[in-house]
């Protein structure tokens, strides 16, 4: 039987499964995350309701325990606790991410732009800021913000943002710094490449790898940051569950389901945010792994 | 060495008076600036006497002065700082001693599941369970412990300490055997195994006493999250301590409490660093 060349979309989609089977990891975490993002974002709005309403205790309470209908029972307005949980997690998701990637984003423009210039004194100050900024609790720093701007959600979300920025400069700068005795980095000098080249194309892609592992490791503390401030009552009229858990802890004799179903909620949906954030940890070798604040 | 120790406390007192500058300044961007408060810190009459007047009063605590309440809040965070040092450390040794087993990550197993759920919420679950189940007092100001020898005051401090260090203990676990199962696997390892080394005498003859520099930088690395989770911790179980105070000071706007507790605890972290850059220098001299 002669050799029978394949046709050309034959070839194509060869290549295209050899190179989804190369990505198998990236791709199955990356539908984990999408999974359950999307799962948190399409919930039941309507029936959660929204603003301070939510919180309302009516002069008769309409709470009723977990049954068929409602399987978190309902609120003290009726609400049910199932849907608003999970709006409530939804907004700390979506919080959590738009932060964590903002500093991030954040360290790694700044590490970025130091490993430009070469300076090992930038590098020293940046290392010191960062130090300098972790000798309090972040929390700390997280709660007279939230308190002095009455909750503010620009203030908030900015304000957090820049302070992880400033907090993880520092193990950024790291990065790029180790980079600099790494043998390809020898190699393309030796090569003649020159210092700019060097680090747009050897340095960064590899050290965004790695912050991307910094990343995910981070959503789930910012999303129990989050729920704790709401939990104070310092994230406005937010619907969330750390405030759920608040308001359901005045009457946790009467309706103890109140305060108990949004912590297991919180509690499964930052389990599988962190279990992910292990994983592409692992899958971008993020070692050491990133401090907590 | 005494020479090295005491250069370096000159620069943890540098550290505190730039600490409190950097708090005053937070306070003031954060209330005048972000917020719409004319109160400023370098007023006098930002200060009052009585702050918490027009502040709801949640419990009965409030009485005890801030030297109590930092001794309070210094004793939990003793037991939980106590608790994840012997355990992370104890159980991050253990798991890279049997990495074979890939031991680790099922050290860290129940101490990670604990640190996955808001610490404010496994209180107020206790709270609910000693009200209801136990028929016992709930929050910590139900039944206020004045003798800090009674099993009340000890069980208060117990539950903050242990639930603090959950979310710390697991960290170390896993921070500690990474550390030196990379030091295991050295070239030198290898060549004393074959030498005819058997695995205790090179573990902890060998790897261990190498990371023990490393190991010793991670002493002070959860103390500054650890007193961020002490302040919700507190005030969710009402307790009297520095981090309820702060909570009720943020609320209140009372920057005389907020600035105290702040350079306690920033204090407390720089005086940790002394301790630790102490240590590092006796055991790897030639830092």
């Amino acid at each position: 039987m002669a050799n029978k060349k394949r046709s050309k979309v034959a070839r194509w989609g060869a290549d295209l499964s050899a190179k989804l089977y190369q990505r198998r990891n990236a791709i199955s975490l990356v539908s984990g995350y999408l999974a359950v993002f999307f799962w948190l974002l399409f919930g039941n709005v309507e029936t959660a309701g929204t603003g301070e309403s939510v919180y309302e205790t009516p002069g008769v309470p309409q709470w009723s325990p977990p049954a068929r209908g409602h399987i978190f029972g309902t609120t003290a307005s009726g609400i049910d606790l199932f849907d608003i949980s999970r709006l409530g997690m939804a907004t700390s998701a979506a919080f959590a991410i738009t932060v964590s990637a903002l500093g991030v984003g954040f360290a790694l423009l700044s590490g970025w732009l130091i490993a430009f210039t070469s300076g090992a004194e930038n590098l020293r100050l940046a290392a010191r800021v960062s130090e300098g900024f972790g000798l309090v609790p972040s929390f700390f720093i997280f709660l007279v913000l939230a308190a002095g701007s009455e909750g503010d959600p620009t203030v908030i979300l900015v304000g957090f943002s820049i302070l992880i920025g400033l907090l993880y400069m520092g193990q950024v700068h790291s990065l790029f710094e180790e980079r600099k005795s790494g043998g390809d980095v020898t190699a393309g000098l030796a090569l003649g490449m020159s210092r700019t080249s060097i680090v747009w194309k050897r340095d960064l892609p590899a050290v965004a790898k790695k912050c991307f592992g910094i990343f995910t490791v981070l959503v789930p503390l910012v999303m129990l940051s989050e729920l704790t401030l709401s939990f104070l009552g310092l994230m406005g009229d937010r619907i969330s569950c750390g405030r759920l858990i608040a308001e359901g802890s005045a009457v946790m004799v009467e309706a103890p389901w109140v305060s108990f179903y949004p912590g297991i909620m919180a509690t499964v949906v930052i389990s599988i945010f962190a279990v992910l954030g292990w994983c592409v940890s692992g899958v971008c070798k993020c070692k050491p792994m990133p401090r907590a604040f | 060495m005494i020479k090295y120790s005491l250069r370096r406390l000159l620069v943890a007192i540098v550290r505190i008076s730039g600490l409190a500058v950097g708090i005053i300044l937070l306070i003031e961007l954060s209330f005048c600036v972000l917020g719409d408060s004319d109160k400023h810190v370098w007023l006098a009459g930002s200060f009052p006497d009585s702050p918490f007047s027009e502040l709801d009063a949640v419990t009965s605590n409030g009485d005890s002065s801030l030297l109590t309440k930092i001794g309070n809040s210094s004793l939990v965070l003793a037991t939980a700082y106590l608790l994840v040092l012997l355990i992370g450390f104890g159980w991050g040794v253990l798991g890279a001693r049997f990495r074979r087993f890939r031991l680790p990550p099922i050290l860290a197993f129940l101490f990670s599941t604990l640190s996955c759920a808001p610490g404010f919420w496994l209180i107020i679950m206790l709270v609910q369970q000693s009200v209801l189940g136990w028929s016992r007092p709930g929050y910590a100001d139900e039944l206020i412990a004045k003798d800090a020898s009674s099993i009340l005051y000890i069980w208060h401090v117990a539950v903050l300490g242990i639930l603090i260090a959950s979310g710390w203990i697991s960290w170390q676990i896993l921070t500690v055997s990474e550390l030196i199962q990379k030091e295991a696997s050295s070239p030198y390892v290898q060549a004393l195994f074959m030498r005819g080394y058997s695995d205790e005498s090179i573990f902890y003859g060998n790897v261990f006493q190498r990371t023990l520099p490393a190991l010793t930088r991670l002493i002070d690395k959860p103390l500054a999250p650890m007193l961020g989770v002490l302040i919700a911790l507190e005030w969710a179980f009402h307790f009297d301590g520095a981090g309820y105070y702060l909570v009720k000071s943020a609320l209140a706007g009372h920057y005389g409490g907020i600035l105290f507790v702040g350079i306690w605890m920033g204090a407390t972290v720089v005086v940790m660093k002394w301790v630790r850059e102490t240590l590092v220098r006796m055991v790897d001299p030639g830092v």
